[in-house]
């Protein structure tokens, strides 16, 4: 498990590499614009920290597809169980890793925002990863891309319309939050099960995938 | 003497393809040569044999172990496949410290003098590597986890004839521990003839001819004369012909001819082109 972990890490430094360097340019960006920091002026920065460490870890499959490493592997003393736990512990890092610099970014634009917001930045992270994971072992990284955007997109253009519509009101939002605020533990818990609950599903899904892939 | 592969029965269908009812086996400290043309199911079989692909029906045992049930028989089993297969942004030392923690018999000294003797840069990365350089790393790598069993596919295919010539030289040097063993697939008939005890012929995913090699060289024969010279031979003794116009070239079970024909000596390739282009006609299987 360590060498294929050794591995990984060795082979997708570059983009580790990138994907700092991208964070680096938005939260320069977001230093940049407006008289003051703001978590609004920073919220690209974030947004390129959770979308990097949720892709991150889906790099290493791409490339052990394109290299012929599948052939190898499978071929070798190594259970096909191991190399997909391989990865999930390479998503749990990169999601720790990109939390981590999101902690980083926060503290270095004044600690603006809560610590329970960098453990929302770690589920959906996480979350993420639960879809992508699987999707990009059985249809590859192409349709993954194609999928992570729909991820985005899909919320956005539904929250937007809700708000036109009015179905979802400032009102609302600010209640919401309010009432996360007022039950965090019921809400910690709750959004830590669930999580925790896709991430072990999606762990058992990609075990079936890969062990009924042919090479 | 104990088998290195034994295949019993091996059958996977393809919609379009099926590699049908394969049985044969590799006694231990020997080289097999698997040939035929392409598409005629070398790859499958072998992907069949590393658990690559689920088998439809059959038996595959490595070092007298199924490793699609017991994977610990690939620690003794070495890959040198037709495409290289190591990730390319790493260098022979980083893949070499990856692979220590892949293989429990991993000897990391052996591994730098097959780097130091392949005149493998170690730390050139992989995708600035020649089909050659990737090939001797693939056998580097093969060799340094104590392999008994080496299994190549294609690996001499692509590479120029010195570099050929290295590997069939790695091979020999190889085969001289009693216990190790070589399953060589390729097409070009040539190499094996040169290492191979055994030859097994796969035609359109069926096996046409499973024996030693010099038992096969030694039974057929080229016999070139005319239609009408050809029609003294027992159509039982032409294994495959081919009609030019200046007569017939003929594969021939050569001790069966009447003695006034004078036979040539045929080479694997001969076989392998008779068997599959030749005239059916009075063939007889091998």
């Amino acid at each position: 498990m360590y060498g294929l972990l050794y591995k990984d890490l060795h082979n997708t430094r570059k983009e580790l590499f990138i994907g700092i360097l991208m964070c680096l340019i938005f939260l320069v960006f977001g230093a940049s614009v407006g008289s003051e920091l703001s978590p609004s002026n920073l919220g690209p920065a974030y947004g390129v920290i959770v979308s990097i460490g949720a892709i991150s870890a889906t790099y290493s499959l791409h490339y052990d597809k394109a290299c012929g490493w599948n052939k190898f592997i499978c071929a070798s003393p190594i259970s096909r169980f191991k190399v997909i736990a391989s990865k999930y512990l390479l998503g749990v890092a990169s999601a720790l890793f990109f939390t981590l610099l999101s902690v980083g970014v926060n503290l270095f634009s004044g600690g603006m925002l809560p610590v329970w917001a960098h453990l929302v930045f770690l589920g959906i992270i996480l979350l993420l990863q639960s879809v992508m994971i699987p999707v990009t072992l059985k249809l590859g990284q192409n349709f993954m891309v194609v999928l992570f955007l729909l991820l985005i997109f899909i919320p956005i253009v539904l929250l937007f319309l809700l708000y036109r519509w009015n179905l979802l009101t400032d009102a609302l939002i600010h209640g919401f939050f309010q009432w996360i605020k007022s039950q965090p533990v019921l809400f910690g818990i709750t959004a830590g099960t669930v999580v925790l609950a896709l991430y072990g599903a999606s762990f058992f899904l990609s075990c079936r995938f890969y062990e009924k892939m042919e090479f | 003497m104990k088998n290195a592969i034994e295949l019993k029965h091996l059958r996977k269908e393809y919609p379009t393809f099926v590699l049908d009812d394969l049985t044969f086996s590799l006694p231990s400290g020997c080289i097999l040569g698997f040939i035929g043309e392409n598409g005629a199911g070398k790859t499958t079989t072998i992907k069949a044999m590393l658990g690559l692909i689920e088998k439809t029906s059959g038996e595959v045992l490595l070092l007298g172990k199924p490793p699609h049930e017991e994977k610990s028989v690939m620690e003794e089993v070495g890959l040198v496949l037709d495409t290289g297969f190591f990730p390319q942004e790493m260098n022979a030392l980083s893949l070499g410290k990856a692979l220590s923690y892949v293989y429990r018999n991993w000897d990391k000294e052996a591994y730098s003098s097959y780097l130091l003797r392949f005149q493998i840069e170690p730390k050139k990365k992989i995708k600035n590597f020649s089909r050659g350089m990737t090939m001797k790393l693939s056998l580097a790598v093969a060799l340094s986890h104590k392999a008994k069993l080496l299994i190549l596919d294609e690996a001499t295919s692509g590479l120029d004839p010195v570099a050929r010539d290295d590997l069939l030289d790695i091979l020999f040097e190889f085969i001289q521990e009693e216990e190790h063993s070589v399953f060589l697939s390729s097409h070009i008939t040539g190499d094996l003839e040169k290492i191979a005890d055994y030859v097994a012929f796969l035609h359109q995913g069926k096996l046409v001819f499973f024996g030693e090699k010099d038992v096969l060289l030694d039974t057929c024969g080229i016999l070139k004369c005319t239609a009408q010279e050809l029609e003294a031979v027992d159509p039982q003794y032409i294994l495959g012909l081919l009609r030019h116009k200046f007569g017939v070239t003929a594969l021939v079970k050569k001790y069966y001819l009447p003695k006034e024909f004078t036979v040539e000596q045929a080479t694997l390739e001969d076989i392998m082109l008779y068997s599959i282009k030749g005239d059916k006609s009075g063939k007889v299987a091998l």
